[in-house]
């Protein structure tokens, strides 16, 4: 799971400044996080309130207000998680020292794999291509930007074969990781979100015997 | 809230027809002369509210905000379009008819040979239109979304890209793997996918190509998977 201690400079205090107690605030905090998941997921972001949030999570309007000021706060947080979930993909997946066309694989199934798992991470994702969230595009951005490198390295290994549109392989990938994750979630279909983002590899690898083998067995 | 003189023929209840639907009066009327200015005034709402729908979100407009451009009242708004929601379900239903229309294009005899030409000339023509069209580009983007019923709009649209590549399939022009059969899904979500992320992109590459490009590389990686062998 994820790793959050290291987060205190980040966290938004409200109004009191105070640092949150440590084991039971992060217990509070993260049920916050799980119950606006949920709202954000059925009823978009812009359709949920901080009373929505409040009946869902067992915590208190007070508690809430100690870890987030506003919804936005949340929002935000949500959008960290899942920087911090494709930071840490792509550096375990440079650190296992595959061949590039290999390495986009594993970060894509990975992130798949945290996606339809984490429901945290999930909200993130779709709150990234919501535009009237400041903070949304650069958080975009910055995941294409970090897969991109990785992307041209493999095309001039010669393992892909799109040079027309190579320079747009990482951001086409993308797009078409977020529409899987966006209409699986629509729909209530989470649990499919892996297989789709399978789907999604095995066409651009193609789908012979030997490509599907590897996609099946890039895994971090 | 139906509008308390016309009640059977309110535009919303011919909507889901795939004609145009029939603007306020009923036929024969001898007040046909409010027609156009009532078309004129149902259009700006539509395009006003899907801009706000495309750029902000469905969520995040509401009908106070889509009558703040001025360019029409508030009770004119509240004639055509009952709620937020009407407004959303009618440009799906443009959208669905677009759609439709598209594919009925591409089928035509002699316009694309393979099956692969074919799905590729409905996605570049879709890719195209939505570039091109707010309206259409806000309908697309509303077949998925959660809060509204959008009467399975995208299940829809899967569906009939669905039939092509099934028909693929049986003729072996398209290999018959569980991944092919899932084409359809794939290649409708990475063309909403792309509709919602171009937003956030570089503005270099427009949509249109964005959504050639998911198209034609998984139609190519479903026709040329021999040669990978």
């Amino acid at each position: 799971m994820n790793n959050h201690t290291d987060r205190s400079e980040g966290i938004d205090h409200g109004k009191t400044g105070r640092p949150p107690m440590q084991p039971r605030a992060k217990i509070t905090r993260e049920a916050i996080l799980e119950a606006s998941a949920i709202l954000f997921s059925r009823t978009g972001y812009a359709g949920t309130t901080i009373d929505d949030i409040v009946t869902l999570a067992p915590v208190t309007k007070g508690a809430m207000y100690f870890h987030f000021s506003k919804k936005e706060s949340i929002a935000r947080e949500m959008l960290g998680r899942w920087s911090d979930a494709v930071t840490a993909t792509v550096g375990k997946a440079i650190a296992t020292g595959q061949p590039a066309d290999r390495q986009v694989l594993m970060i894509y199934r990975e992130l798949a794999r945290r996606t339809q798992n984490e429901a945290i991470i999930r909200a993130g994702l779709i709150l990234s291509v919501d535009q009237s969230l400041s903070g949304a595009r650069a958080t975009y951005e910055a995941w294409t930007a970090a897969i991109e490198p990785i992307v041209v390295d493999a095309s001039r290994s010669g393992a892909l074969d799109c040079a027309k549109s190579m320079s747009r392989l990482a951001d086409t990938l993308c797009a078409g990781f977020v529409g899987a994750v966006q209409v699986a979630a629509s729909l209530d279909e989470n649990h499919t979100m892996g297989r789709r983002v399978d789907d999604l590899l095995l066409m651009w690898r193609g789908t012979a015997p030997a490509a599907v083998r590897m996609v099946e067995g890039a895994s971090l | 809230m139906n509008s308390p003189n016309e009640p059977a023929a309110t535009p919303e209840s011919t909507a889901a027809t795939p004609t145009r639907p029939r603007i306020g009066r009923i036929p024969g009327s001898k007040n046909s002369a409010m027609q156009d200015r009532a078309v004129r005034t149902r259009e700006a709402i539509i395009t006003v509210a899907a801009r706000h729908f495309d750029t902000d979100g469905y969520g995040h407009t509401s009908m106070n905000t889509i009558t703040h451009t001025g360019k029409f009242a508030k009770g004119a708004m509240y004639y055509h379009f009952p709620s937020k929601e009407a407004i959303a379900e009618h440009l799906i239903s443009d959208w669905n008819h677009t759609l439709a229309e598209t594919i009925s294009e591409a089928s035509l005899p002699g316009s694309s040979s393979t099956a692969g030409e074919k799905l590729a000339a409905i996605f570049i023509s879709l890719a195209r239109q939505v570039t091109e069209n707010t309206n259409l580009r806000a309908g697309m983007k509303l077949t998925c979304e959660p809060t509204i019923n959008n009467g399975a709009a995208f299940a829809h649209w899967v569906d009939a890209i669905s039939d092509i590549i099934e028909t693929a399939i049986t003729d072996g022009e398209f290999n018959d793997t569980p991944t092919t059969h899932r084409l359809a899904w794939t290649l409708c979500a990475g063309t909403l996918g792309a509709a919602h992320a171009s937003a956030s992109l570089r503005e270099d590459i427009d949509l249109a190509t964005r959504i050639e490009d998911t198209a034609t590389a998984h139609i190519r990686a479903a026709t040329h998977l021999d040669c990978d062998l």
